[in-house]
């Protein structure tokens, strides 16, 4: 019975344990990965146009870092929820002439750029992206069970396309067996 | 100060959204936020409430009050369920610990250019550790 007790309030507390790893440590952990690879975006948006002389008075550069500080600041709130809430007012109550417009303006404060800083910006814009993606995939349990479920069929999926690649060696091999059996 | 009223002004002209838009915006955004802080919440406290039942079950099994042991019960008094707790724990601490350090030479890889940029700015004959970029010691130092 003592024992049982002691076993039972070990098996507790490890489970206490791993809930407090997951619930606070890794949620602030990856809350500090995701600024860190936004400020790293950040950085090398600037070290590019500082290197290539591009001006930093650019609107393209001014839109861009001012959209990268704000994921930057407000990322402990981001979340799947939030990022439907945004689609879905700006589409809900302005018709989405809120996301239409901002890339109007974008669109508009690139073309004022040359080729290679375009690039550049476009290329932070899509890291920052994947970044937020990931993050918000990654920070919730259950988004992050569903995309666990979805990278195992996609594996499946793989599998089942390179082994039907192969089928014409299995069918070859099947069409023998089938001439045996019917000479037999 | 009017100069950056009138820039403001001239902001929210060029996104042409009218104030109860904006209102409206900011419901929706804030109704987001709050589903989002009240999923959080469900998740954390609802799993730790479950976790506090599932143990408050135990006792009352062992102390013969509730005879009906299910298997979750029966699985935190057992000997098994220990070792395997232990297992994922010990691989989530190292886990974590490993990524914990690797953020961290992460950020000293990032800041540590514009740490020797200003040094070498304000001093020319700044002198350097000679660790690598990271943080670690080099190899032919070992």
């Amino acid at each position: 019975m003592q024992d049982a007790i002691i076993i039972l309030a070990i098996n507790t507390l490890l489970v206490l344990f791993l809930w407090h790893l997951y619930f606070f440590e890794y949620r602030t952990y990856r809350l500090d990965l995701t600024r860190q690879r936004l400020f790293r975006i950040r950085d090398e948006l600037f070290a590019e146009f500082d290197r290539h002389g591009w001006p930093f008075d650019a609107r393209a550069y001014g839109i861009m870092r001012r959209t990268l500080n704000g994921v930057i600041r407000f990322n402990h709130r981001l979340s799947l929820s939030r990022y439907w809430g945004a689609v879905l007012a700006d589409r809900e109550v302005a018709n989405g002439e809120l996301g239409r417009r901002f890339e109007e303006e974008f669109q508009a404060a690139l073309a004022e750029l040359p080729q290679d800083a375009q690039e550049c910006v476009l290329k932070a814009r899509r890291e920052m992206h994947d970044v937020v993606i990931e993050h918000m995939v990654l920070s919730s349990l259950l988004a992050t069970l569903v995309a666990a479920v979805a990278f195992c069929l996609f594996l499946t999926h793989r599998l089942v396309s390179v082994l039907l690649k192969k089928s014409s060696s299995f069918d070859a091999e099947a069409e023998i067996v089938g001439r045996q059996t019917i000479s037999a | 100060m009017t100069t950056q009223k009138g820039s403001k002004r001239d902001g929210k002209n060029r996104r042409g959204l009218s104030d109860s838009t904006k209102v409206e915006i900011r419901r929706i955004d804030a109704r987001a936020d709050m589903v989002t802080k009240l999923g959080h919440s469900v998740a954390k406290y609802g799993s730790a409430a479950i976790i506090a039942f599932f143990a408050y079950r135990a006792v009352d099994t062992l102390a013969g009050v509730d005879t009906f042991a299910d298997i979750t019960v029966s699985w935190l008094v057992s000997c098994k369920m220990t070792g395997f707790a232990a297992l994922i724990l010990a691989l989530a601490a190292l886990l974590y610990g490993h990524y914990q350090r690797k953020l961290r030479k992460d950020v000293i890889e990032r800041m540590h250019r514009y740490q020797a940029a200003y040094e070498r700015e304000r001093d020319p004959n700044r002198t350097s550790s000679k660790l690598t970029p990271r943080g670690d010691t080099r190899k032919e130092d070992l």
